[in-house]
């Protein structure tokens, strides 16, 4: 047994993947399943039938992350872990994280199936809430994890409706017993997932070979002025508002012209904004907001910072404001594992498929679990890179080529037993 | 009449007034309805108490406090302003007005002397409009530029609590019928500029001959919500974005066409205001401001215009809907030129003056001749706890303000 004649079914990943999104259905086609909600437990329960079928042993951690463990010839191997998540956005599709944790199943169901066995054991996990929609932050399931949340900060968060995520946790009957500090001891981890941009699907590609995840700056800038009267001239003002409006303006352009060498611009966005007093007829004395910069160059994203800091110094000299602009969090250029990269790369290189390799701009368990464990990531196109969107959408024979290097790459990693 | 005004006595009053509310900036927190404002009142009450003053108060909370005159059956002379602040507010903003008109009542009282007409002190209700909308509702619900009904079911913006039910809470609703306030001879209000312009000139006084016309919209921005991570730029349709744009093009229409106007943004909201994602939505209200309707008009036409250009270069939908406007207030020259001559009188560098915020005497002004009166105030600073003014400043107020009431109360309807 090789891991190319491995009886991997397109078809039956494809089936799952619609059974699976009948659990949340939404009636524009997109998925509502957000974490620990009834639905997220039928959505775990199904899973579960699915795992129990193809003879996996289910462990469920105290944070109700779920681990299927296929046995290795030598258990004394750390695991090769794969998966994602089963949760979504409210306004979420059928693929974002499922695609992942369904193209991990069709894996085990393979080797299931053909009675194979491997070296290294195999683990299929569903992270729980990586998507953040309803507890915030996102990705708490890998975070704590590895480390990065206490298990108690986690178990304490609430959601808006003030919900519980511990007792919500208890409640759908999800809680377990494990360690979640367990999965820190693997071999490594691979996560297929959907790309979440047009990249791929631009440039005709059939799968992404993800080397390593974008470097992100985030920042918090205060502008500060003078409360005036709605009534008082003009000309004295020191009014925080028309001093934001203009920076705010300028984290586009900021994006638009910062370039990297490939000429490939970066990103800004402004999500989030607060005005002081926010009074009836008071010119604000002071505004906040949030500046998330993106680039797939770190020194790029290095001169974005520099230029809003510039660009910040200016309004606060021509309008006699002071403007502070603080980094609050930095995500460093994550690389990915070197080997993994290369196994997916030669698996893709086999199957005769179009790729490439490629940054992920974004968030997801893989660039926690890479803190700790070898990690890589797959990515396939998704139709103009809409996601956490209802009409998020891909083709079976896109999930078939991100199935199939991803079983390549497992089994390249867990090692497979000659007979 | 040689009055024994004191102007110890009115600064004493002031800062008095100011420990109810106070906060550690040096300011006033007293919003209107609140259990500050009910002490506020009880104060006042008990003030006018002292110097034989009649209390009634109307069924909006409104405040009137009356000192006979010779001839009851003449119309009063009205004088006053508010004492509720704005959150971040001073001590001066309103209770200036008020206090000025009870220390000449004070100085009357202490003189034993007699006006022809009586002169009735008012403290109007939620002037300030942080907590009920719109401003100045007390004095429009008096004036009839809104019904009494639609005063008391006014929702407050926190807590949707109604205006009746608050006034109500605070034990000052009272019999009185509003309307009654509109049969007086006159009214006058003197206030703090709120502006910087007589300090930096170097006046004492300014006479206000009327006030900016005003309209305060609120302006939606529906973009869409994507993901900040994996969208590009030019995918995307950030409703903030536009909204910063919009705002920095109003300014610029004001700066281009009318730099005398007035534009003020008070509050800006991002939905879905999260970080990580590109706003789908945004609010923001947004006013202008100036002295002639026509040029208002033709300054919300022309931002109308930038708007609908921003939206469909960003490919966003834009609605701009007022819901507050004033027109231009003009004051009754009469009762200007009394204040002119007793400033002169008096001595006070005294210039004529629009005045760019809302205040009571423009509803007032609808049913009587009104005027103002103001005194300058450092910095322009107001609606900030730092607003301050000096006392020579109140004194000289007070004098130009006292002989103009009187005589007003005095002279042959």
């Amino acid at each position: 047994m090789s891991a190319t004649n491995l009886p991997l079914s397109g078809e039956r990943l494809w089936d799952s993947l619609m059974e699976m999104a009948r659990i949340g259905g939404t009636p524009k086609g997109g998925c509502n399943r957000q974490t620990l909600t009834d639905l997220d437990a039928e959505g775990r329960a199904l899973f579960q039938r699915w795992g129990e079928a193809c003879g996996l042993t289910l462990t469920v951690d105290r944070l109700g992350n779920m681990v299927f463990r296929r046995e290795g010839r030598d258990p004394t191997r750390r695991p090769v872990a794969f998966g994602s998540h089963l949760d979504t956005q409210p306004t979420g599709g059928k693929f974002d994280g499922v695609l992942g944790v369904l193209a991990g199943l069709e894996v085990m169901r393979a080797l299931h199936e053909a009675g194979a066995e491997t070296e290294a054991p195999l683990l299929l996990i569903n992270w729980t809430n990586e998507e953040g929609a309803r507890f915030s932050p996102p990705m708490m399931g890998s975070g704590a994890a590895i480390g990065i949340f206490t298990e108690d900060e986690v178990l304490a968060k609430r959601d808006q409706a003030g919900a519980v995520f511990g007792e919500e946790l208890k409640r759908i009957g999800w809680q377990g017993t494990a360690d979640p500090a367990a999965l820190q001891d693997c071999a490594a981890y691979l996560e297929l997932h959907i790309e979440q941009g047009k990249l791929l699907e631009d440039a005709g590609l059939d799968v992404g070979v993800v080397t390593h995840a974008l470097a992100q700056h985030w920042f918090e800038v205060v502008v500060e002025g003078e409360d005036a009267h709605g009534g008082s001239p003009m000309a004295g003002r020191r009014d925080a508002m028309m001093a934001a409006a203009p920076l705010i303006a300028a984290v586009e352009e900021i994006a638009l012209v910062t370039l990297a060498p490939s000429g490939e611009p970066g990103r800004g966005t402004v999500g989030v904004v607060e005005v002081h007093p926010s009074s009836r007829n008071v010119a604000p004395s002071r505004v906040f907001f949030s500046v998330d910069f993106r680039h797939s160059d770190p020194d790029a994203l290095a001169r974005m910072g520099e230029a809003l800091t510039a660009r910040a110094a200016e309004v606060a000299a021509a309008r006699k404001v002071t403007v502070t602009v603080t980094p609050f969090w930095y995500s460093p250029m994550t690389p990915f594992d070197p080997a993994l990269v290369a196994r997916a790369r030669d698996s893709a290189r086999a199957r005769g498929l179009q790729w490439q390799e490629m940054p992920t701009a974004i968030g997801h368990d893989a660039v926690y679990m890479a803190r700790k464990v070898p990690t890589v990531m797959i990515f396939t196109p998704c139709h103009g890179g809409l996601s956490h969107n209802e009409a998020e959408s891909i083709t079976p024979e896109w999930a078939t080529a991100g199935l199939q290097v991803l079983a390549d790459a497992v089994l390249a990693t867990a090692g497979v037993v000659r007979r | 009449m040689n009055l024994p005004l004191s102007a110890d006595r009115l600064w004493d009053s002031l800062m008095t007034m100011a420990r109810i509310g106070a906060t550690p900036e040096g300011g006033c927190n007293r919003p209107a309805l609140s259990a500050l404002d009910g002490e506020a009142r009880a104060l006042l009450a008990e003030w006018g108490r002292a110097i034989g003053l009649t209390l009634s108060v109307d069924r909006l909370g409104n405040m009137a406090l009356r000192r006979e005159g010779r001839n009851p059956r003449r119309r009063p002379v009205l004088v006053g302003s508010h004492l509720d602040t704005q959150p971040s507010g001073g001590k001066f903003d309103g209770p200036y007005g008020v206090l000025a008109g009870l220390e000449i009542l004070r100085a009357l009282h202490e003189a034993g002397a007699e006006t022809e007409a009586p002169i009735v002190l008012v403290n109007w209700t939620s002037e300030e409009g942080c907590r009920f909308s719109p401003s100045m509702i007390g004095a429009a619900g008096a004036m009839g530029v809104l019904d009494e009904a639609t005063v008391l079911a006014a929702p407050a913006m926190d807590d949707g609590e109604r205006y009746g039910a608050a006034l109500a809470r605070t034990g000052w609703a009272g019999a009185a019928d509003p309307a009654a306030l509109r049969d007086a001879a006159a009214y006058f209000e003197a206030h703090i500029e709120q502006g910087p312009v007589l300090e930096a000139e170097g006046h004492d006084l300014g006479i206000v001959t009327g006030g900016f016309a005003t309209e305060r919209a609120l302006v939606t921005v529906t973009g869409e919500t994507s993901h900040a991570g994996t969208t590009p730029m030019p995918m995307r349709r950030d409703a903030l974005l536009a909204a910063a744009e919009m705002i920095t093009a109003g300014e610029r229409i004001l700066e281009e066409r009318a730099p005398e106007g007035r534009m003020t943004v008070c509050r800006l909201l991002v939905d879905p205001g999260a970080d990580g994602v590109v706003p789908g939505a945004a609010r923001f209200a947004f006013e202008y401001r100036h002295p002639e309707d026509a040029v208002l008009r033709a300054l919300l036409d022309a931002a109308d215009a930038a708007f609908a250009a921003i939206a469909a270069r960003r490919r966003v939908a834009v609605r701009r809907e007022p819901y507050w406007s004033f027109p231009r207030v003009v004051f009754d020259e009469r009762l200007a030129a009394r204040l002119r001559a007793a400033a002169a009188r008096h001595g006070a560098r005294h210039r004529d003056i629009l005045s760019g915020a809302g205040h009571d005497a423009y509803h007032a002004a609808a049913r009587m001749p009104a005027v103002m009166l103001f005194i300058p105030c450092h910095g322009g600073v107001s609606h900030h706890p730092t607003e301050s003014i000096s006392r020579e400043w109140a004194e000289i107020g007070l004098r130009v303000l006292a002989d103009a009431v009187i005589e007003t109360a005095n002279a042959p309807e």
